[in-house]
């Protein structure tokens, strides 16, 4: 995963190699390659730019302490900063209430029918639960048989009404 | 269509709205993501096709521009390839630090709780061995998608990720460890080169494979070793503030 991305920042790190501490100059080119390799990810360049920003900033305001070597330093500050861009904290999913009700959304060929089933499976697997599927996409009847072989898969039932045309009440009726 | 979702979401009221988009599509997977969320609020993000090779950047730059958390990702056609979406274990993958908490997570899943805990010890006390080596590898090959589980031990990713890996593959590595005693097991570093020699004869392997995989098994040592040194940094940085 990622791992062109792994690999130049790793190189990136790789300059900072045999430095003492940290300086303005012997980071600079290290934060180039960091932005760089944020961009060619393709990450637009304003948040490669504001990350790279903070990554210098707090470098420069770290305490220099010997047991750390200047590319760990960076690669525990840029780690922090990555995981900080992703999110930070792990987040929450509310899956309570009688029924609880996931609404999947996305673009043709995203995945939703795939992930539907998977979620359905994790669901019932791991939490217990008691899921039911619902096909609401009316547009493409062969999405409807998908999602059928898919609930097989994970032995989950599929609610359809494939007569009717109207998503809203579909999913009304389902639940 | 997406006037319909929005229609469905005013009609049932859902607890999540998740959008889902496939991370293979970078920048439009970004710029998608705004219109979805400028007409639907939705409350988390799905990442879709995380196995194909994929940069990275829809992944980086979602939750910036909605500003709303990825909460699963999905790396496969299989049914049991869901994962709950945690950033900092990413985070550390990218820098190949490994992810072992992933790991042991999944194994844990499957197998022995108070085994798992033994083996995160032992790496947090730097005293992995080739007899945990062994386990580990009993244990990977029963979960499948062992490339995957192989690239979230730390140090070993990078090695693996132009090689094709089948069960086949782990056949010579546990031929040589079958061929060590319970103490060289125990104590890798009791391994001198007569040693080696004896190893190679009785796992019929030539005797640079058998040092090859030593040198491979010391750097993911001393990559666990770093990542021991690294989570005690954090630590440290975290009392300060
Ligand atoms: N490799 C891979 N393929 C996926 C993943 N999720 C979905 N797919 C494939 O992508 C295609 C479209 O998925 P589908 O669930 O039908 O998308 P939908 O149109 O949004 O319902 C199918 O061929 C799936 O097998 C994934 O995580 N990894
Ligand atoms: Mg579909």
């Amino acid at each position: 995963m990622f791992e062109s991305l792994s690999d130049k920042l790793e190189s990136a790190f790789k300059n900072l190699k045999g430095q003492g501490r940290i300086t303005e100059l012997n980071i600079a080119s290290t934060v180039k390659e960091i932005r760089r390799a944020l961009v060619d990810a393709d990450v637009n360049y304003k948040i490669a730019k504001e990350f790279t920003d903070r990554v210098k900033d707090k470098a420069m305001g770290e305490k220099v302490i010997n047991a750390i070597s200047p590319g760990q330093l960076m690669t525990k500050i840029v780690k922090d900063e990555l995981a900080d861009l992703m999110g930070g904290q792990e987040s929450s999913f509310d899956a309570k209430g009688n029924p609880a009700v996931i609404l999947i959304a996305g673009l043709q060929g995203s995945g939703k029918t795939t992930f539907s089933g998977k979620l359905a499976n994790y669901l019932k697997t791991r939490k217990g639960l008691s899921p039911l599927l619902v096909a609401a996409d009316v547009y493409r009847p062969a999405a409807i048989e998908q999602l059928k072989i898919i609930g097989d898969q994970v032995g989950v039932d599929v609610y359809t009404e494939e007569e009717n045309k109207n998503p809203v009440s579909i999913v009304q009726n389902a639940v | 269509m997406m006037a319909e979702v929005a229609n469905i979401k005013n009609a049932v009221s859902p607890n999540e709205i998740l959008f889902v988009v496939d991370s293979m599509t970078g920048q439009d997977a970004v710029n998608t993501a705004k219109a979805f969320n400028d007409r639907l609020d939705f409350s988390g993000v799905v990442l879709t096709k995380l196995d194909g090779d994929t940069r990275g950047g829809a992944a980086l730059s979602i939750k910036y521009t909605v500003n709303k958390p990825i909460k699963f990702i999905s790396s496969g056609e299989k049914m049991d390839t869901l994962d709950v979406f945690y950033p900092d274990r990413m985070a550390q993958r990218i820098l190949g630090m490994g992810d072992i908490t992933s790991l042991v997570e999944k194994a844990q899943e499957q197998f022995d709780e108070e085994q798992a805990k033994k083996l995160e010890k032992k790496i947090r006390k730097n005293k992995f061995d080739f007899a945990d080596f062994k386990a580990q590898l009993e244990q990977i090959k029963k979960m499948g998608n062992l490339k995957d589980l192989m690239g979230m031990i730390p140090g070993v990713g990078k090695h693996i990720k132009d090689i094709d890996i089948s069960d086949d593959s782990f056949k010579g590595i546990e031929a040589i460890i079958n061929s060590m005693t319970p103490q060289e097991r125990a104590d890798p570093d009791l391994i001198d080169s007569s040693r080696r020699r004896r190893i190679a004869k009785g796992s019929g392997k030539d005797i640079t494979e058998v040092n090859s995989f030593m040198k491979q098994f010391e750097q993911m040592r001393e990559m666990m070793k770093n990542m021991n040194k690294m989570n005690m940094f954090g630590k440290t940085m975290g009392m300060r503030k």
